[in-house]
């Protein structure tokens, strides 16, 4: 039995126009610990996908199974993380972070303490009183990071987080993301529309097609870790899933 | 060319004519019979005035209306007059027309049976009028301290104070005819007693006019008061007559109601008014904070027009 | 020039074009007595003693129908913006009693609750409440359903949702809320009193027409502008306080210069 298994699911919309056929029999499975990419051409129903898993929507058919166990509704043990950071505006950052330890009513000092941890994590020390409305897009992102963290998710699910931030914070963004999952050892299911962030992140990739979406390849990385300063041979790959790709 | 001038006299006519006109603010009241009878019977006319009978639905307008020059004369409540004049309102007092007229009521089933019994009890008046005055008048009279062994509650129209009284929120309301007389008549209230017994034939409403007006049309003035006197002797000779023609301009009640409230007990009308009383009235409302100083007589009244007219 | 000074002199300018406009007889001062007169009667009355008494009863009056109007349509705001199938059923009465004019509740409000206070404060009440009542109501709709997948997704159920999340993001639609309500309150007072009580500053002012004093009556509307601008000031203060993490959000930072609210 894998940690996460989606089986032969299916979803379709609805509106004025009609229905509209979104993923059709979506089946793969994601170990515990792992590092899985999604990718697609836009619109394809990337982000369908995570938003089923996280419980949010409901599949016509097929089956979303989490250590074996129905995915019901949303739930903290699988966090989505959204292409904006949606930090609340009216906390610090601080406040932001532990706003899952709140809910899940953990004493106060627990939650400093928590807190104190994720934030040297994702490197905002000295940031912990100010507004989100204060801070560059990049930290933001890493806030949100933290705050999704903090409840110990099993299962991180990442919605392009890097795409609306700058090649340069994306880069360091992308290796700090990297170093907390190998500290962590979260399980992660990161979508993205560029196939080099996939190989230089993912342990796998999930290839989708085009609208109505199903899986086209999977495609095992099999480059050591650490990946930044192997970008000649990332390159090379690119070119020949590219090349396989359109075949 | 003759006929274009004699188009222009009739224009000129006809404007100055409607300009002549001479607007009376009067409430829908019992007291203010003669100047509905004289509107009916057309009595103005005959004296070759043209004159509009205005109805009006409370006192403070009529002043108002006085203020702006919108009228030339008004009938309401004497305290109301003595107020106005005492804040300088250019209006002097010309006549009476009404006397009584107002008393306390109370449930029929009511524990209450004389003025001493209201010691601790809720009354329902309408601040600073007449029904206020005669009220804590007929308190002292009677030996109570007014703001101290009774309650009052204030309310702003006539009819807002037979609600409360019929549920009991108020133990009696300080009212006037026809009213009181309706209330006894449909059987649910108790005339407690009538204002007359502590200060008899009371003034009650009086007719004012603006100082403008008497000086600039004191011969109109007298005719109008002429026809007054002619339709308060009509009013006092012929009740039935006069009943059915308040329930014309006073809807809502019953001729025979109005009939009855009539009758020389309940009130009286009437055009004598001596200087006596509107200063005994004044001095009662400086008493009780109305008003800071009495107004004089000179401010006050301008009574020759009467004096000629009843001196034949 | 600070914002203060700037009221300041607008009202020092206002009052002196005024005062000789009446005493100049330009306008009759039986009309519009000046505005010396007014200070003049407001000693009086001081030194009496009714002044306070208006004043605080009215104040009085006010502040709990404002209050209770807070309390009913905060929650019920809430409640119906969250969902609006239960909001269908009440719309046809919101719609139905919203235009009504406070006096026109007065004969329901004696009936119900007998004269006086009680018939005050629900007068107050109800010219207060449904204005309330649909911008919560509104300002709930408008939440940010991102934010509310965020808290979903951390963890929270429904009602932490409603209480960590739109709660606050409500929080400066309902301070906006509140000062408008505030202001429909004072509206209010006037009509409020007209049923039987003894002091007040709406009654002081019917009494005042009644024996022509028009000092009194412009001096009741002095008073309750002063009173109204008084607790606005006091919201306005509370506002700042509590919504703090605003600063930097506003639009008006661009256009017409760095402020605070």
């Amino acid at each position: 039995m894998s940690f996460l298994e989606v089986i032969g699911v299916c979803k379709t919309f609805w509106n004025q126009k009609g229905p509209l056929e979104v993923l059709r029999d979506v089946s793969f499975e994601v170990e515990r610990g792992e590092f899985v990419a999604i990718i697609g051409p836009s619109g394809c129903g990337k982000s369908t996908l995570l938003s089923l898993i996280a419980g949010f929507e409901k599949p016509e058919s097929g089956r979303i199974l989490l250590e074996g166990r129905p995915v019901n509704r949303w739930g903290r043990d699988r966090v989505l993380i959204f292409q904006e950071p949606l930090l609340f505006p009216w906390l610090t950052v601080r406040e932001n972070v532990e706003f899952g330890l709140k809910v899940l009513g953990v004493s106060k000092e627990e939650r400093r303490r928590r807190v104190k941890e994720l934030i040297e994590k994702v490197r905002l020390e000295g940031f912990e009183d100010r507004y989100p409305h204060e801070l560059s897009g990049g930290m933001k992102q890493r806030v949100a990071l933290a705050r999704a963290l903090a409840v110990d998710p099993l299962l991180l699910l990442m919605d392009e987080p890097f795409a609306s931030v700058d090649a340069l914070t994306r880069s360091h963004l992308q290796q700090e993301l990297v170093r907390i999952w190998r500290e962590y050892q979260n399980t992660i299911i990161f979508v993205t529309h560029s196939l080099k962030e996939a190989l230089l992140l993912a342990d796998r990739i999930l290839i989708l097609t085009k609208r109505p979406a199903q899986i086209k390849m999977v495609f095992k990385v099999n480059v050591p870790r650490p990946r930044e300063d192997k970008l000649h041979e990332l390159a090379l790959l690119e070119l020949e899933l590219l090349k396989q790709l359109e075949s | 060319m003759r006929n274009l001038i004699g188009l222009f006299i009739l224009l000129f006519a006809g404007v100055s004519l409607s300009f002549s006109e001479i607007l009376i603010g009067v409430r829908t009241a019992t007291d203010h019979s003669p100047f509905y009878v004289a509107d009916k019977y057309r009595l103005y006319e005959k004296e070759g005035l043209k004159v509009e009978i205005r109805v009006v639905p409370s006192n403070t307008e009529i002043v108002e209306a006085l203020k702006r020059r919108d009228f030339q004369m008004g009938v309401f409540p004497l305290p109301v007059a003595i107020a106005a004049i005492s804040q300088g309102v250019p209006i002097k007092i010309v006549a009476m027309t009404g006397r009584g007229g107002d008393g306390i009521l109370v449930l029929k089933d009511s524990e209450i049976r004389s003025v001493r019994d209201l010691k601790g009890k809720k009354i329902a008046t309408i601040r600073a009028s007449i029904l206020d005055i005669m009220l804590r008048y007929a308190l002292e009279q009677e030996g109570l301290v007014p703001e101290r062994d009774v309650k009052f509650l204030y309310f702003m129209k006539l009819g807002d104070m037979i609600g409360p009284l019929k549920t009991r929120q108020v133990d009696a309301c300080s009212h006037t005819e026809p009213f009181l007389t309706e209330a006894e008549l449909s059987g649910w209230g108790r005339i407690l007693v009538y204002y007359n017994r502590y200060w008899k034939d009371h003034p009650c409403c009086v007719v004012v006019a603006h100082q403008d007006f008497i000086t600039s049309q004191p011969q109109n003035l007298k005719k109008i008061l002429k026809v007054h006197l002619e339709s308060v002797n009509y009013v006092n000779k012929n009740p039935e007559d006069t009943a059915k023609i308040i329930c014309e301009y006073m809807k809502g009640f019953d001729p025979t109601v109005v009939l009855e409230s009539l009758s020389i007990q309940r009130m009286k009308v009437d055009y004598k008014i001596n200087a006596e009383e509107v200063l005994k009235m004044a001095q009662l409302m400086k008493r009780y904070g109305m008003i800071e100083e009495v107004p004089s007589v000179e401010r006050s009244l301008e009574l020759r027009f009467l004096k000629e007219l009843t001196q034949r | 020039m600070t914002r203060g000074l700037k009221g300041l002199l607008s009202v020092m300018v206002f009052l002196g074009v005024w005062e000789f406009v009446s005493r100049s007889k330009l306008i009759d001062p039986l009309l519009l007595p000046p505005p010396s007169s007014l200070l003049f009667r407001a000693r009086v009355l001081l030194e009496r003693g009714d002044l306070l008494g208006h004043v605080g009863a009215s104040l009085f009056r006010v502040l709990l129908g404002f209050i209770m109007a807070i309390v009913v349509s905060f929650p019920l705001g809430l409640l119906l913006g969250l969902y609006p199938k239960v909001a269908d059923y009440f719309d046809p009465f919101l719609q139905l009693f919203r235009p009504l004019a406070p006096p026109a509740w007065i004969p329901l409000a004696i009936l119900w609750f007998g004269i006086g206070d009680r018939a005050a404060i629900f007068i107050i009440f109800i010219g207060t409440v449904f204005s309330m009542l649909l911008g919560i109501m509104g300002a709930t709709r408008r939440v940010n359903k991102e934010l509310v997948k965020v808290g979903l997704t951390l963890g929270a159920d429904q009602r932490k949702a409603v209480f960590y999340i739109v709660i606050p993001f409500i929080m400066p639609f309902v301070f906006t809320q509140l000062r408008i309500g505030l202001a429909l309150a004072w509206m209010c007072v006037v009509a409020s009193e007209m049923v039987a009580v003894e002091r007040g500053i709406g009654f002081m002012m019917m009494e005042a027409r009644n024996l022509f004093r028009t000092e009194d009556v412009l001096l009741g509307m002095a008073i309750v502008g002063a009173l109204g601008y008084g607790l606005d000031l006091l919201i306005r203060q509370i506002e700042h306080k509590a919504l703090k993490w605003t600063k930097g959000l506003m639009v008006h930072e661009l256009f017409g210069g760095n402020r605070s609210l």
